[in-house]
């Protein structure tokens, strides 16, 4: 690949053959950008060009490569360990959602068995199931 | 095969003046790049380093749901076998009175 030059209308030419440019094209296209894009940007850069830059770059790449997989691993560790205790939290609250109901039900003969049979009625499980009740169905009309 | 390029006036100016273009053409397209690369990693460390802290939030506050509702589940377990043995029982005595 060869800067020749420039056409009669002022355009940068530059050659290469077949297997330089599908090479160019795949390089650019890893960085989403088009082969012109890409030699337009590099033309631009050739005179701030120096090795120091070059080592520079290269070296603050490897950082953000290192950096990136050290955030990645434990990244990758709790969202599969929150996925799995958002299923279970689903699970355990649709448990205690319809629990609840049957409870309530529950609570509800304790009640009338005891109006029936004339005894004391202990309201303190009640006022618990009437909270889980608000709490696992909050737009319960009762 | 000729690739023709419309450059800026900077650009041109300092293709024409004296520097080796062949020589940097090849360093300067990986310099390209490797920035280029670096902006898409710096964008993802970023983008990671605002999630992480985000899914530990969720995280603790989920295990603290999780953990009432589980607490939850368990009273109404226990009450629910409670119940069952005591409207058994008041249901007995209630048709022993009905008889």
């Amino acid at each position: 690949m060869k800067f020749v030059g420039f056409s009669l209308l002022g355009k940068v030419l530059v050659e290469m053959d077949k297997d330089e440019y599908n090479s160019l094209k795949i390089k650019a296209a890893s960085v989403g950008l088009g082969v012109e894009e890409l030699l337009l940007l590099a033309l631009s850069k050739i005179q701030d060009f120096n090795i120091k830059r070059k080592e520079d770059i290269r070296k603050r790449l490897q950082l953000l490569r290192n950096k990136l997989e050290e955030l990645s691993q434990p990244s990758m560790a709790i969202s599969s360990k929150l996925a799995a205790l958002r299923f279970k939290y689903f699970s355990t609250y649709s448990e205690c959602a319809s629990q609840s109901i049957v409870l309530s039900a529950m609570e509800a003969e304790y009640r009338s068995l005891c109006f029936a049979l004339g005894l004391e009625y202990d309201s303190t499980g009640a006022e618990k199931v009437k909270s889980l009740l608000e709490k696992y169905h909050p737009g319960l009309k009762r | 095969m000729k690739i023709s390029l419309v450059v800026d006036k900077n650009t041109r100016s300092k293709l024409t003046h004296d520097v080796e273009v062949n020589r940097y053409l090849a360093d300067a397209i990986e310099q390209v790049i490797y920035e280029r690369e670096i902006e898409e990693l710096e964008r993802r460390i970023s983008t990671l380093e605002l999630e992480l802290p985000r899914m530990r939030a969720e995280y603790s506050r989920l295990s603290v749901l999780q953990r009432e509702a589980e607490e939850d589940l368990r009273w109404i377990n226990e009450r629910q076998a409670h119940l069952s043995l005591k409207n058994k029982e008041l249901l007995s005595m209630l048709g022993g009175k009905k008889k």
